[in-house]
């Protein structure tokens, strides 16, 4: 390799306190490939861009190849291959922030530092992108400026904070504004989950301290759950029908059924917090402002199903969160509430933070697993199971940060308690968020069964003056999208099923009529296009593919059986690849065309050309 | 043993055997990219797709890692799983270059095959293709063509797994995936030719091959590599009279899949040897065979009449029925009785990768063992090179010789003593002869020949048997396939078993595992 000039490489091998670092790092894993990408994040940090001589640094501090290492600096949005300025501004290019002026912040800040998006301004000061949704759904449009969030943000204000960055003034980072109330629907509704958040909430962030958490009863469920047996822990989980908050609705008591009653070597509790589902921010919320109940609902779930060891998978984009959480370990821990002996219970559960580095594929919990273990985020094949052969091939259960956030409450208030929240089938609250050009976007929690449009009009006030709903996009990005006519259809699994869709996160979105429902649509195939992890033929090329032809009919060039080709092509790609994310984009897909074809028609220019069959060429 | 059903036929299955592998088992080739059976399985292809009729609902699934269960119903063709594998080919055709005319995997592309077999005949897609580097100069043997590539990662696994290094990637993520080197580190495995072999496609190309032919006009012979020890099985792809790939042939009992690059590559230039030893020649006189075999035969007894030593260093690359007959027509010669020495030069054995390279660059040492032929170090050597009056040297690895002898043959393709020898046999390359080399673990395989020889070329075994005839040798094995019945005779129970039925992976034969009792 040429050193053109650049110390990268003796720069790095001088640095003690990176080596420290490491070394730090390495010890959280029981295999050192484990913190690579953590590394790869520290030499970042140093550098701000992770040039050659960086790459073969660390693959020579993990005893592997340039080459290896590089494969994994690619795959991940966040690692930069070019230098970059001092400052990194993204702005968030999906659905909420869109349609909530991202663009237009996006093209003022260009304007503003002279440079495209993806460039660096000549001062070296700025680098400007954008980015996939940065889970501020609620907040939007949102914009980061080195992963410190900026909520709320029109051109003014971006400009505003570049010239205060510039001045040297600028705030570490934005607080996170208060959700608001939503008091017609709390009426007569009884929450937990935002309950301490919203009385207790202190300081700029409104975050729960562990004083307050204490005071209002906190780790009294930890308590509990130790003084019982880890199977009746289990049943009582079993038992209140908590389903999986992570999009799939699985029922979290049976998941940790699975798992070894007598285990043959470690089990782990992979905590699931790379919430990147367009549309999706409620596990944010939960980390900033409550983190102390998602550590004692990891001490009990880890408990349960007989884990030492708790990861927690932080989007990398989470910088905040994952600081907020890894402090409140640190305190946790010194009080005895994590570590070698839980309590003087006996019980051995460390907690440790990973930051991932920008790819929502890693929220597939295989693929979870392998970018936990340092790789390119790849979903393996099933089975075998997580909990048969999950984290370092050992019994493994992932689970959301929000189902394990409702873990506490169900051990200390009960199974009958819980199941007095939300439907039958669906039992509990939920985190719905409402984001879009409605006067209140924000998370509300409420019971599971609720509508949208009560959510909607209620809690959020309804569309801003002058906005029409033409559709809404249920729970996130896989969900696809309702007509107005569905907004009476209670969110919960089963109803959901009903009209071609599912729960997913509890992210809601609004159409309005001035932004359409084709560039949504077309936002999210986008979105699935830049994020398939792209191992099986049929998912990478399909994404790309759909695509393509979708962004036909934003410059006029779409012909009407550009749907079906559309279609098709994802189609090859259901049931036939690894894991089911050419589910989570052709089923919205499918419900978009299907709910809203005549938007599509209208959009073919050239009606003699919708007629006409695609062209065709050998093959 | 539990069962499944295969296309209708009950299968047993071991424990943990993928469908896949059951299938293949039953003569079944199940469509596949990315699976190969000597790398890890990925799934990633998604071609392998077959029916499942249960347990559980009828699905698709991917043979290569659906473990069999007793009492599984699979069904490897059906109109699901054709529309399954045309959506796969029309996916990874919808950015492919298309560019078989000026391929050299064309004739030999599964893109091609399968795309013949159950593609559709119309693309769909009337986007421009993705455009990406065509000519990625990544080994030195190999040449990489982005664009060509269906990145199923045999590659990637390949060398992680098998070589040993993980030199080759994918860089990127989703559509933006490619195959590259990190910048500035070239490959340097020394198995990186497999690399051509391996990719399914036209995307990894030796350097070596390119455009020199297509494929369908090469015949293949299949043989075993001379370059060390190991005795890997290979195919030598032939064009008129000339060898143009070295390929590694499966056999599970000495290399598995894979040859090294000293092999593939070595030999490409052993096979085209610029100058050989073209004809007999006596004095530096050419002359016809048996005029130089009568010289050699008159010589030998000479010498050993006026009470010298003979001393023959015998060719670690002989084959063992050339040893045979060498034997045969020294030994057994009523003239030259109790004044012969077989011998051969000690080989080293050092530089071996722990791979497939023994670090033995000879072929059939252990046949020279098994025959009894005298194993000389390098002080053993010289003092016998000292006191013999007459030397046969087979041996192209003796490049000098001090010592003063009254009679010294020469036979081989090529030899540094050439001009010093009072008489030279034209010996043969191994891609000429016929017969079996036995390797380091004891099997013995066939070696066919590949190549004719130029007509003045007589080659090893013939100059043997004209030797042997001068010598008034009688009931020598006139062919190969003779010495080869005769000396596996001579080694123990045979079986019935002949050159031409010697099995293709080789066998452990009692002439060849037989150590030396001289
Ligand atoms: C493409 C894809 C992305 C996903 N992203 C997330 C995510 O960001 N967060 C999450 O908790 N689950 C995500 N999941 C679901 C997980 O695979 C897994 O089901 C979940 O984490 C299990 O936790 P739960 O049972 O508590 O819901 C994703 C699934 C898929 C297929
Ligand atoms: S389906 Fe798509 S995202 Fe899932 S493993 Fe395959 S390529 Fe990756
Ligand atoms: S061969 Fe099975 S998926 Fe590629």
């Amino acid at each position: 390799m040429s050193l053109t000039g650049n110390n990268f490489a003796a720069d790095l091998e001088g640095d003690q306190a990176l080596a420290e670092r490491f070394a730090e790092l390495v010890s959280r894993y029981p295999e050192k490939r484990a913190a690579l990408i953590p590394a790869l994040h520290a030499v970042q940090e140093k550098l701000g861009w992770l040039p050659d001589e960086a790459v073969a640094f660390v693959a020579k501090r993990f005893d592997t190849t340039p080459a290896d290492v590089l494969s994994v600096v690619t795959f991940y949005d966040m690692f930069h291959r070019e230098p970059r300025g001092r400052h990194d501004v993204e702005v968030c290019r999906n659905l909420a922030c869109r349609a909530r002026g991202g663009d237009q912040v996006v093209s003022r800040l260009e304007k503003k530092l002279g440079i495209q998006c993806g460039g660096t301004t000549p001062d070296g000061e700025f680098s400007l992108g954008t980015f996939e949704c940065l889970g501020g759904c609620t907040e939007a449009p949102v914009m980061a400026v080195d992963w410190r969030y900026y909520r709320n943000v029109d051109a003014a204000k971006a400009e505003r904070i570049i010239d205060e960055i510039r001045a040297g003034r600028a705030p570490a980072q934005e607080p996170r504004g208060e959700e608001p109330d939503c008091p017609a629907a709390l009426a007569g509704h009884e929450i937990y989950l935002t309950k301490r958040m919203r009385e207790r909430g202190q300081g700029e962030r409104l975050e729960v301290g562990l004083d307050d958490y204490l005071d209002s009863g906190g780790y009294d469920a930890l308590k509990k759950a130790l003084a019982m047996e880890r199977d009746a822990v289990i049943e009582v989980v079993k038992a209140s029908g908590l389903r999986g908050r992570g999009g799939a609705g699985f029922p979290c008591g049976v998941k940790w059924g699975f798992m070894p009653k007598t285990p043959k070597g470690p089990h782990y509790l992979a905590i699931n917090a790379d919430e990147s589902e367009p549309g999706t921010c409620k596990d944010r919320l939960l980390m900033e402002r409550d983190p102390h109940c998602l550590i004692e609902g990891a001490a009990i779930s880890a408990y349960a199903i007989r884990a030492e060891t708790v990861y927690v998978y932080v989007r990398g984009e989470y910088l905040y969160p994952a600081e907020t959480l890894e402090r409140a370990i640190a305190e946790a821990r010194a009080r005895g509430f994590l570590g070698e002996n839980v309590l003087g219970s006996g019980v051995k559960v460390e907690m440790y933070v990973h930051r991932g580095a920008g790819a929502y594929i890693c929220g597939e919990e295989t693929a979870l697993m392998e970018s936990l273990e340092g790789k390119r985020g790849h979903p393996r094949p099933k089975p075998p199971f997580p909990a048969q052969a999950g984290l370092w091939q050992r019994p493994t259960t992932v689970n959301n940060v929000e189902t394990i956030c409702n873990v506490p409450y169900i051990v200390l208030q009960g199974a009958a308690w819980y199941r007095t929240m939300g439907t039958e089938k669906s039992p509990g609250n939920l985190l719905y968020a409402v984001a879009g050009r409605v006067k209140r976007p924000g998370i509300y929690e409420l019971p599971l069964g609720t509508t949208a449009r009560r959510l909607i009009e209620e809690c959020a006030g309804g569309m801003q003056d002058g906005c029409r709903l033409i559709g809404f996009n249920p729970g996130g990005a896989s969900t696809g999208f309702l007509r107005p006519e569905h907004l009476d259809v209670p969110l919960d699994h089963e109803s959901l099923r009903s009209v071609k869709t599912m729960l997913g996160t509890g992210g809601i979105t609004v159409v309005d009529e001035a932004f359409g429902l084709v560039p949504a649509v077309e936002t999210f195939v986008r979105f699935f296009e830049h994020e398939t992890c792209g191992q099986c033929a049929p998912c990478r090329e399909g994404c790309a593919w759909a695509s393509k032809l979708v962004s036909r009919f934003r410059d006029g060039t779409a012909r009407l059986d550009d749907l079906d080709v559309m279609l098709d092509a994802l189609e090859h790609a259901v049931g036939r690849t690894i894991c089911v994310y050419p589910e989570a984009l052709a089923g919205p897909v499918r419900l978009g065309v299907e709910n809203f074809r005549e938007d599509f028609a209208r959009l073919v220019k050239n009606k003699a050309a919708a007629e006409k069959p695609a062209s065709s060429q050998e093959a | 043993m539990p069962k499944i059903t295969l296309n209708g036929k009950e299968v047993e299955f071991p424990a943990g055997q993928t469908v896949m592998l059951a299938a293949r088992g039953q003569g079944i080739d199940i469509p596949h990219y990315c699976w190969h059976p000597a790398l890890s399985v990925v799934g990633s292809c998604r071609m392998c797709q077959v029916e499942v009729h249960g347990p559980g609902p009828k699905r698709l699934a991917t043979a290569c890692n659906l473990p069999c269960v007793d009492g599984m119903v699979v069904v490897t063709e059906s109109p699901a799983v054709a529309r399954a594998r045309a959506g796969v080919l029309e996916d990874l055709l919808l950015n492919h270059p298309l560019d078989c005319p000026i391929c050299d995997k064309a004739g030999e592309c599964w893109l091609q095959d399968y795309a013949y077999e159950y593609g559709a005949a119309v693309g769909r897609n009337d986007f421009p293709r993705r455009k990406w580097n065509k000519r990625v100069d990544i080994a030195e043997h190999v040449l990489l063509d982005q664009e060509r590539c269906i990145l199923c990662t045999r590659c990637v696994r390949f060398l992680d797994e098998f070589a040993g290094k993980a030199e080759l990637a994918v860089l990127g993520r989703g559509a933006h995936s490619v195959i590259d080197i990190f910048p500035g580190i070239k490959v340097s495995s020394g198995y990186q030719g497999n690399l051509a072999d391996i990719c399914p496609v036209g995307a990894l190309t030796l350097k070596e091959f390119r455009f020199q032919t297509r494929v369908w006009y090469l015949e293949g012979t299949d043989t075993v590599c001379p370059s060390c020890s190991r005795g890997c099985s290979i195919t030598l792809d032939v064009r008129d009279n000339a060898v143009l790939r070295v390929r590694p042939r499966v056999n599970p009992e000495v290399n598995g899949h894979f040859i090294c690059d000293v092999g593939r590559f070595g030999l490409l230039e052993a096979f085209r040897p610029a100058e050989r030893l073209a004809g007999a020649r006596l004095r530096g006189e050419a002359v016809e065979l048996a005029q130089a075999a009568r010289a050699a035969a008159e010589g030998l007894t000479q010498a050993a009449r006026a009470g010298g030593s003979v001393l023959v260093l015998a060719s670690p690359n002989a084959t063992n029925e050339e040893l045979f007959l060498l034997k045969k027509v020294l030994l057994e010669a009523a003239a030259l009785r109790g004044r012969v020495t077989l011998a051969f030069r000690q080989v080293a054995e050092e530089g071996g990768d722990g791979i497939l390279r023994t670090g033995q660059n000879a072929a059939n040492v252990a046949g020279l063992r098994a025959q009894g032929f005298e194993e000389l170090d390098a002080g053993t050597l010289e003092a016998r090179l000292g006191a013999a009056r007459a030397l046969f040297v087979l041996d192209e690895g003796l490049t000098r010789l001090d010592a003063k002898v009254e009679l010294l043959i020469v036979q081989a393709v090529r030899s540094a003593l050439a001009a010093q020898a009072g008489v030279v046999l034209p010996g043969s390359t191994i891609a000429e002869k016929e017969g079996t080399l036995t390797n380091c673990d004891g099997m013995t395989q066939r070696v066919r020949p590949a190549l004719r020889p130029p007509p003045t070329v007589a080659g090893d075994f013939n100059c043997l048997l004209a030797l042997g005839r001068e010598l008034g040798a009688s009931g020598l094995p006139k062919t190969p396939g003779e010495a080869f019945i005769a000396w596996a005779d001579a080694g123990g129970e045979r079986g019935g078993l002949t050159l031409a039925a010697l099995p293709q992976n080789g066998i452990r034969l009692a002439a060849a595992a037989k150590e030396a009792q001289s």
